[in-house]
């Protein structure tokens, strides 16, 4: 038998076979598109390693947020914020710099890889981003945000899209596939939600959708507003189903390659940028070599 | 208002512009980009129009079979950012400290593309006599600018008028002479298969041009319209050279003919159709073959349309009076048009009525050029127009034998004479011979192999207009000329509306196309 037969063998038996769905069909709540009355904002942030020079990293990090009105983009509202971050390893922890500088909390990023201090710290600009955006909208916008943020304080209108999850069903399938199997069953040319706990919902937004997402939401006397809002600016065709303002945010928040290689440049081609050549040449040893042996 | 931004593009090649979502654009249209680093303004012409968007192809087929097969219930967020026009342009002009030079340098990525204003259309040059319409941009004529081609060179280096039928060739051949007309050192000889030209029967023709005294109408019906000239024509004029490359003649048939011509001079034709095949073996002998005799009787009979003695045009009787020759070249001395209307007789008859006046006018130029120089300079430029032209300069006529057109196409400019042949079908003329007609006049023309022979033999580059030609309707042309600056669009005027406004000297803003 061929290994990758053996191995799709041993997952149907073991995964698959056991045909315990913990779902039940009632659980699952069909709901409407409402035309949302307010503003839709989605917030998304990306980084980008811009030098990587093994003992320090410069990377470089966006936030976006764009406004939607009458499903029409308000490009006044629509902003990227642009941040540098420069990440050293030493012994006493990783030392970070920001630029232009921001108010962090430098104790849980001084633990973590250098190479996840990008990471961090774009959260964090995410979170204080959605934070601060939360304090100016009206009861009937809505925020849209990629990811989960636990530490949100002001709870409203706060609608998280998460476009993977690890959430497993009990014979271990992923759950989102698991449920989507279900419904396209049971729940034909419908949109619906499941709960699955306090906060998270399991959310088709477009009937025709193929996927469906994991959904938090915090403010739950609001969520079929909420959602259906979110349904409303999810039939965009280009990924029918995803809230559109989210894939349009993801798209200026996104550091392409060539911005990386444009912004390396620029950060050599200066009279402070000299040394950054050879530091930088010691470290991708291993990537030219990948270049050249095994392309 | 600006209407786009260049994305890309070489100078060599088509400047990419991406157009504004609710910019109204059309094939044709000259748009102006200001470069605000260089300070140079561009003068770009619109070739093409196409769709694009930022999703790629697969998505966008999706998105439309989602709609048609599903019905899906959807929304085009930022459409105008995501799906959007755009155009292929090509520079016609760059303007640079107020001087005007060829396209050398580009604008800059994401510079603006305005519409053009009127006040900017003097990047065109001046100095041209014969209006003959106004600019066109797209399918939009600007009624204040008209535009006018400068007769000089222009008329002796040969014209072609294509386009498919119905288009307005006889129009514009019509606007075209009435600009003639005007001018003091020009003449034509018009050959008239339609009977078009001089007007009649309620159509409107040069006869009611105010200038109408300088025309002269040859008709076989010149009874009935006054001021007409009789066009008959004694046999006893025609020369063999007449027949050769117009009707299809062996060699054998040929020689005979001047055999024949050099024996009885004046009275060949006559003593051809009368005189017996056994006279004629007495007298010739073994020189003509029996066959060729009884062959050529019938071939010259068919080709003069004669009815025993008598044709429409022709006949075997005495001269009698002031030859038809000779009143057309008195004419053309005299700056005049010369309209021989050919309605009424058959194809080959007309080719030589127009191969017979054409070799006697050709002839008084070349002998003048010649033989007193001084008298040459003052002769006027002549303009011989020929309707269905590839009769008598098609690739399959000329195989046959050369003739009269084909010589004024070769070295008419040369000698002042100029030929403007139309045509709906230049594919039927050689490259070779198309390219000695400098000046094209391109009417609406679909047909690929016709628009290809056209382009191709073009003194200008009108590959990038390829498009545009195909698209023009009634009375709107490209043309293109050494003796203008670039290909010109133009909304040729109707011929009715030039007579109406040929009295008021129109103070309105003229421009003309020398590059003089
Ligand atoms: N410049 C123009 N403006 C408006 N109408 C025009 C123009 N030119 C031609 N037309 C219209 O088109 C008709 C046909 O024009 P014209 O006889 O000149 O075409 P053509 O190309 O010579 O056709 P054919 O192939 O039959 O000889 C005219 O009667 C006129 O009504
Ligand atoms: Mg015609």
């Amino acid at each position: 038998m061929k290994i990758h037969q053996k191995i799709m063998e041993f997952i149907s038996k073991n995964v698959y076979s056991k045909n315990e769905f913990e779902f039940k069909i009632d659980n699952f709540k069909i709901f409407k598109d409402v035309e949302s009355i307010g503003n839709v904002y989605a917030v998304d942030g990306g980084c980008g390693v811009l030098c990587d020079c093994g003992s320090y990293i410069i990377s470089k990090i966006k936030i976006g947020v764009t406004c939607y009105e009458n499903m029409k983009r308000v490009s006044s509202s629509e902003k990227v914020d642009e941040y540098y971050v420069f990440a050293q390893k030493t012994d006493s922890g990783n030392v970070i710099k920001i630029f232009p500088e921001i108010e962090i909390n430098e104790n849980e990023i001084k633990k973590c890889k250098i190479e996840e201090v990008q990471n961090e710290i774009r959260r964090y600009l995410e979170w204080k981003k959605i934070e601060e955006l939360s304090e100016k909208i009206t009861s009937n916008d809505v925020i849209l945000a990629d990811g989960f943020f636990e530490k949100i304080k002001n709870e409203h209108n706060i609608v998280f899209v998460c476009k993977t999850s690890r959430l497993r069903s009990k014979s271990g399938r992923p759950l989102l596939s698991c449920l989507n199997d279900v419904s396209k069953e049971s729940i034909k040319n419908e949109k619906w939600m499941y709960k699955i706990s306090e906060n998270e919902y399991i959310v088709k937004f477009h009937e025709k959708s193929r996927f469906c997402y994991k959904v938090s939401v915090k403010n739950l006397n609001n969520i079929e507003y909420l959602l259906g809002v979110v349904a409303y600016y999810s039939k965009d065709p280009e990924i029918i189903g995803y809230p559109y303002p989210l894939l349009r945010v993801d798209k200026i928040a996104r550091i392409r390659n060539d911005e990386k290689k444009t912004e390396n440049r620029k950060l050599k081609n200066n009279k402070f940028g000299k040394f950054l050549v050879s530091d930088e040449d010691a470290a991708i040893m291993h990537e030219l070599l990948d270049k050249r042996m095994y392309r | 208002m600006t209407i786009g931004k260049i994305i890309g593009g070489s100078i060599g090649e088509k400047i990419l512009i991406r157009l504004k979502s609710n910019a109204s654009v059309d094939v044709g249209d000259i748009v102006v980009c200001e470069d605000t680093k260089t300070k140079e303004k561009f003068f770009l012409k619109i070739i093409n129009i196409g769709i694009s968007s930022l999703i790629s192809n697969q998505f966008v087929e999706d998105i439309a079979g989602q709609n048609l097969e599903h019905d899906t219930d959807y929304n085009l967020f930022d459409s105008d950012d995501r799906f959007y026009k755009m155009c292929e342009a090509k520079i016609l002009k760059v303007k640079r400290e107020g001087k005007l030079f060829p396209a050398r340098s580009l604008p800059n990525y994401f510079m603006d593309i305005k519409k053009i204003n009127e006040e900017e259309f003097d990047f065109i040059n001046k100095g041209g006599e014969i209006e003959i319409g106004n600019l066109r941009l797209g399918t939009e004529s600007f009624e204040g600018i008209k535009l006018a081609l400068p007769a000089k060179k222009l008329i002796s280096h040969h014209m072609l008028v294509v386009a498919a039928t119905g288009k307005g060739k006889s129009n514009f051949s019509k606007v075209f002479l009435s600009g003639v007309l005007k001018l003091d050192n020009y003449a034509s000889v018009v050959f008239d298969p339609h009977n078009e030209y001089y007007g009649g029967s309620g159509e409107k023709g040069l006869r009611d041009h105010p200038l109408k005294d300088n025309v002269v109408y040859f008709s076989p019906r010149y009874e009935k319209i006054p001021g007409a000239e009789n066009l008959a024509i004694p046999t006893s004029e025609l020369e063999p050279d007449d027949f050769f490359g117009i009707v299809n003649l062996s060699s054998a048939q040929k020689e005979a003919m001047m055999l024949i011509f050099r024996e009885y001079k004046n009275e060949w034709i006559k003593k051809l159709l009368t005189e017996s095949i056994e006279n004629f073996m007495k007298i010739f002998g073994e020189k003509i073959h029996r066959a060729t005799f009884a062959t050529l009787k019938r071939k010259i009979q068919h080709a003069l349309e004669l009815e025993g003695s008598k044709g429409l045009v022709f006949s075997i009787d005495e001269a009698s009076g002031v030859s038809v020759y000779k009143k057309v070249k008195n004419a053309v001395s005299e700056r005049k048009i010369v309209i021989v209307d050919t309605s009424m007789i058959g194809d080959e008859t007309e080719k030589i009525v127009a191969s017979s006046i054409l070799n006697r006018v050709f002839r008084k130029y070349r002998v003048a050029k010649q033989k007193s120089p001084e008298v040459f300079s003052k002769m006027p430029e002549v303009l011989v127009v020929f309707e269905e032209a590839p009769r008598v300069i098609g690739s399959e006529v000329l195989s046959e034998g050369k003739n009269i057109f084909e010589r004024i196409a070769r070295e008419g400019r040369k000698f002042k004479v100029g030929l403007c042949a139309i045509t709906q079908m230049p594919s039927l003329i050689s490259g070779e011979i198309l390219s000695q007609m400098n000046t094209k006049v391109i009417l609406g023309l679909p047909a690929p192999a016709d628009r290809n022979a056209v382009i191709n033999s073009a003194a200008q580059n009108i590959g990038d207009e390829n498009i545009e030609i195909q698209m023009l309707d009634k009375g709107e042309a490209i043309i293109t000329s050494p003796f203008i600056d670039f290909p010109m669009p133009v909304k040729i005027f109707l011929f009715e509306d030039v007579l109406k406004d040929f009295k008021v000297e129109n103070p309105d803003k003229k421009i003309t196309l020398s590059i003089e």
